[in-house]
């Protein structure tokens, strides 16, 4: 049950991503193009999607499974992206706040900018605790080679103590 | 030793990510709160709407005054060129005071945040630019400024002027208000009500604007009537 929740929300982190990147991406383009800046510097506003999105290449590629099985980590980056990608649609889409009637646009950027902050926090937290999930996840296989190998001596000592028993009870 | 440092990754790896989903599930329900606090309806009071039934009738005896003046049988002192302007202007302020965008909005029994912006707007551009600023101001100005060399029209004069400006003066600050509901940052009962009181009160502002409005026209009409007699 856990294994098709996490292959799920494995799969949805992707196409959220991809829309939360896409709804930014319209929003910021359409506030640029009215503070007529230079689209050139929108590269910097999606650095944090950039480096998560590397990131997600590295643990797939890599099979870094203290990511990649981690329901939790998988869970809290859909919701992420759902959060982001409803922002931008409710800057797009809220006919009930005042400012988005104050440009030709109809998207109300003083809202989008009062979250992009709250964006920026939640995609870094998530790079951090996937660097650190990404590390931590080797320590799994030594262990569970020392754990093996702990098992064999253990195997082989049984036979031992079943041997004394059975003298004892000889 | 490494095993240890790896358990205390792992923990970080945890904490930062249940921060994170704290945040996120923080920012996702105060918006919905947000978006439901905003779309909070204003009903309007019986009472209102039988206000709003009383405008069209003073827009009828303002309709009848217009139509019913000729300046073919008027022959009376007064220069029929003044009075066949203020007829004209009082023509256009009745064809503002019935937009159908206008009288839409002010018909609706329920009216949310936006509903009174646009409102604002509309009464805004319709009445107070296309009729009190551009047609009846100018009535009320007096000395060098006057447009009209006018005994009668002098002995109005100050009322129209005071009336008119406190009409252009009235509602510029409502929409400023509205503007900030889109400003958030905790979603709490307080909030909640400020922003009803500001769709209440905005709605209050701009209504007895208008009624102010269609008073004066009326006044001005009855003036007009009162002058040309029955020509």
């Amino acid at each position: 049950m856990v294994k098709i929740l996490n292959g799920m929300f494995y799969f949805l982190k992707f196409v959220l991503l991809l829309a939360a990147f896409g709804t930014s991406l319209y929003v910021l383009i359409a506030m640029y193009q009215r503070l007529e800046k230079d689209m050139i510097n929108l590269i910097y506003v999606f650095i944090p999607y950039i480096v998560i999105l590397v990131l997600f290449i590295i643990n797939m590629f890599f099979r870094q499974t203290g990511v990649t099985k981690n329901v939790f980590y998988n869970i809290t980056c859909c919701l992420v992206f759902f959060t982001i990608a409803f922002l931008a649609l409710r800057s797009v889409f809220d006919v009930n706040m005042i400012y988005r009637w104050k440009n030709t646009y109809h998207i109300n950027f003083n809202f989008y900018s009062d979250v992009l902050t709250f964006i920026n926090v939640m995609i870094y937290g998530l790079c951090i605790a996937n660097v650190f999930l990404m590390f931590s996840e080797s320590s799994f296989k030594l262990n569970k080679k020392k754990e093996n190998n702990k098992g064999s001596t253990l195997k082989k000592e049984k036979p031992v103590a079943v041997q004394l028993d059975d003298e004892e009870t000889l | 030793m490494i095993k240890l440092l790896k358990e205390y990754l792992k923990v970080i790896g945890y904490t930062f990510t249940g921060l994170v989903f704290g945040a996120s599930f923080f920012l996702l329900f105060i918006n919905f709160y947000h978006y439901k606090d905003i779309s909070t309806k204003l009903v309007k009071a019986d009472s209102s709407i039988q206000k709003l039934q009383t405008v069209n009738e003073k827009l009828t005896e303002i309709k009848g005054t217009v139509s019913s003046f000729n300046p073919n049988l008027y022959n009376g002192p007064k220069e029929r060129v003044m009075l066949m302007t203020i007829n004209s202007r009082m023509q256009l302020c009745v064809k503002a005071f019935e937009n159908e965008d206008l009288n839409k909005m002010l018909n609706k029994k329920e009216m949310t945040i936006t509903d009174v912006y646009r409102l604002q707007n509309l009464y805004q551009s319709q009445i107070v630019n296309g009729c009190i600023v551009t047609q009846l101001y100018e009535l009320g100005l007096t000395g060098e400024n006057a447009k009209f060399h006018d005994e009668d029209l002098a002995k109005i004069a100050p009322f129209i002027k005071l009336n008119a400006d406190s009409i252009r003066e009235d509602n510029d600050y409502v929409s400023k208000v509205l503007l900030n509901n889109g400003s958030f940052f905790f979603s709490s009962e307080n909030s909640k009500t400020n922003i009803y009181e500001m769709t209440r009160d905005s709605y209050a502002e701009v209504s007895s604007s208008y009624y102010k409005s269609i008073d004066l026209l009326l006044e001005i009409s009855r003036w007009f009537k009162g002058i040309v007699g029955g020509a």
